[in-house]
């Protein structure tokens, strides 16, 4: 104890890291497809270039000045990530444990109906407000995904295709509340008015809420490794009859998780309110819930990982949009993302033993 | 009292059938061979892209039908190649499948037009119901002799089932499914390329919607028969021919969002009271598993 010094500290976890062939093969599904997405680039743009006469470099040009080019673009670029991190980390709790939540897109619009009511009707100090829009967010679109959970577990009904469709109805509920009863009265489109408590930009475009995202890291990484319960996840993920075999319930896993899952990307559709838009607009969640899948898919489903795909899968979409700028529909994002999904799995299963 | 609205809202509904028909049909064809395909909106996508395309280009609504056909065709046998040769989940594949071809559609078809084209030429129908439909009729029955009459059929069953027994009795299980996926996938193409020729008249942005989910929702509802699917596939489009129906007479007091999802929270209570009720597991054994040779 006596003589405790930091510099040795960092040097035996240091030595603790070996870059041996797993390390290599496990950055290998990301090296190869950054190089997937740069020759479909090329591709694309020696297309366009010959169909409408842009230049070849003025296009990559304007993909890089969206997603760089400026410190608001980087910020807009960050809180995007932001975005999909949340959506990820939620994600990553339902497939650890076997599921497959695609109602991330619903769960999202819940959190983001919850959160923007608490802000605009609670009559209560804005700080509470704020904090029980968030709570609200997790513990409702928790319920909802739970139920859907529980329903796989006692009846073995898909997951998939009922968290995807409660998600289209919730979504459609997220628009009705901004046509209808919640809509600001004399504006041309349809949206709320200004939610009280929105977070403040620390730089262009970019709120605290990436602290959060941040911080759900670490905390996944915590339950799903270093927690009983993070251990029957894994354990029902890889087996169902192996969890049974060690006595382990596994539908009440699954209920769990799902609920823990729903509730992150609830926690997502509320900060969408809180940390981005300041209000809810039509069809705010987007496709987050669907660019999630990739970002996990591409980490191998490792929280601790997910910052760096959330961040490449933006850098994608924003990159793309900026391509509208020299007339390109904005669409080419989904296709590198798919993209870099089909090749994340060729290349993850490449080193795999049967 | 004068029943002629009620039968021209009924056949005008019964009209809409034939892009949920076809896909569902595709879509549980590759079901029995053990191809679990997840990227259906984007092969549908990819239809309606071409065939508006088609009828740009060769002024014909056959060459945009054909067209679609080809692109179907084209999706579903990269995707045949990724989930049936090579043994990677076929669920990922299929969101990989869904992603690059539903941009892509919005993509091929903003890059190749410059101006909103809208279809003007179109099928002769009897009130409202044109070629396809009773073509639609035609494919399923034709489906239920195959793949219930014939020994064809048994291949494909058995390949969905059990995969190394099929290996074992000599069926080429890799055979049997890249033409199931074949078939299917040209099938999806063909409903997207009417689907926009005939019922919409031109390109939009999304245009697909949610109808691809729909259709695997059917097949799952309908417990992967050929007779049960044909006749859900015909409901989810009578609630989709509802919608606007609702819209204009007004006789359900819902909001307009609300009236725009009906067929999905229709077929979320379905699904749900379909699994609860129903006693055995209704998919094919294998379905969505890779099979290996040893």
């Amino acid at each position: 104890m006596a003589s405790f010094s930091p510099l040795f500290w960092v040097r035996k976890k240091l030595e603790n890291i070996h870059f041996n062939r797993d390390t290599l093969r496990s950055l290998l599904p990301a090296l190869i497809s950054v190089v997937a997405v740069f020759i479909t680039l090329c591709i694309a743009f020696v297309y366009i270039s010959i169909s409408t006469g842009t230049g070849f470099f003025d296009l990559w040009g304007s993909f890089y000045y969206a997603a760089f080019g400026s410190a608001s673009a980087i910020g807009r670029m960050l809180t995007k990530a932001t975005h999909i991190l949340i959506v990820t980390i939620g994600l990553i709790i339902a497939f650890k444990s076997g599921l497959f939540n695609l109602g991330g897109v619903g769960q999202m619009a819940v959190g983001a109906i919850l959160g923007a009511g608490a802000g605009l009707f609670l009559p209560l100090p804005i700080p509470l407000r704020v904090i029980i829009g968030f709570g609200s967010a997790f513990l409702v679109s928790g319920a909802i995904a739970g139920a859907l959970g529980w329903f796989k577990a006692r009846f073995n009904i898909d997951e998939i295709f009922t968290t995807l469709m409660v998600g289209f109805v919730l979504v459609a509920i997220l628009n009705y509340f901004i046509d209808g009863p919640w809509g600001q009265t004399g504006s041309a489109e349809a949206k709320t008015p200004v939610v009280p408590g929105s977070f403040p930009y620390m730089l262009p475009g970019l709120t605290p809420l990436i602290f959060l995202a941040l911080a759900l890291i670490p905390i996944a990484y915590y339950l799903l490794n270093r927690t009983p319960l993070g251990f029957e996840m894994r354990l029902v993920g890889s087996g169902k009859s192996v969890a049974q075999n060690q006595g382990i319930n596994a539908s009440k896993i699954a209920i769990i998780s799902m609920i823990i899952s729903g509730g992150i990307c609830g926690l997502a559709g509320a900060g969408q309110v809180y940390g981005d838009m300041t209000r809810i607009v039509v069809g705010m969640p987007g496709y987050f819930g669907f660019y999630a899948i990739p970002a996990a898919v591409m980490v191998n489903y490792k929280p601790h990982y997910a910052l760096f795909s959330s961040i490449f899968l933006s850098i994608l979409i924003m990159g793309s949009l900026g391509l509208t700028s020299v007339g390109i529909i904005s669409d080419f994002g989904e296709v590198l993302i798919g993209i870099v999904f089909i090749v994340t799995i060729a290349v993850n299963r490449l080193g795999r033993k049967k | 009292m004068d029943f002629t609205p009620v039968i021209s809202a009924a056949f005008s509904i019964l009209g809409l059938s034939p892009l949920l028909v076809l896909s569902s049909i595709g879509i549980l064809i590759a079901n029995k061979s053990g191809v679990f395909n997840i990227g259906v909106q984007g092969n549908i996508a990819i239809g309606t892209t071409f065939g508006i395309l088609g009828v740009s280009f060769f002024g014909s609504i056959w060459a945009g039908l054909a067209l679609g056909f080809l692109a179907g065709l084209a999706v579903a046998i990269v995707s045949a190649y990724l989930t049936i040769n090579k043994p990677y989940d076929q669920l990922q594949i299929g969101f990989g499948i869904w992603f690059v071809t539903e941009g892509l559609a919005g993509f091929i078809y903003f890059m190749s037009m410059n101006s909103a084209f809208r279809v003007e030429e179109t099928f002769p129908s009897f009130n409202g119901l044109d070629i396809i439909f009773f073509s639609t009729i035609a494919i399923t029955i034709v489906y239920y002799f195959v793949i219930h009459r014939t020994k064809y059929g048994l291949a494909v069953v058995a390949a969905g089932e059990n995969p190394g027994a099929a290996d074992v009795a000599g069926i080429s299980v890799f055979r049997v499914r890249w033409i199931c996926t074949l078939v299917g996938g040209s099938l999806l193409g063909l409903a997207g390329s009417w689907f926009s020729i005939i019922v919409l008249r031109h390109f939009f942005y999304n245009m697909v919607a949610g109808y691809g989910w729909l259709a695997i929702l059917t097949v799952i509802f309908a417990g992967f028969a050929a007779l049960p699917t044909f006749l859900s596939a015909l409901f989810f489009s009578f609630l989709i021919g509802m919608q606007t129906r609702i819209q204009v007479y007004g006789f359900l007091p819902l909001p307009r969002e609300i009236i725009l999802v009906l067929p999905y929270i229709f077929g979320v209570i379905l699904l749900i009271i379909s699994g609860v009720l129903r006693k055995k597991k209704s998919a094919p054994a294998a379905l969505g598993h890779p099979y290996e040779r040893e």
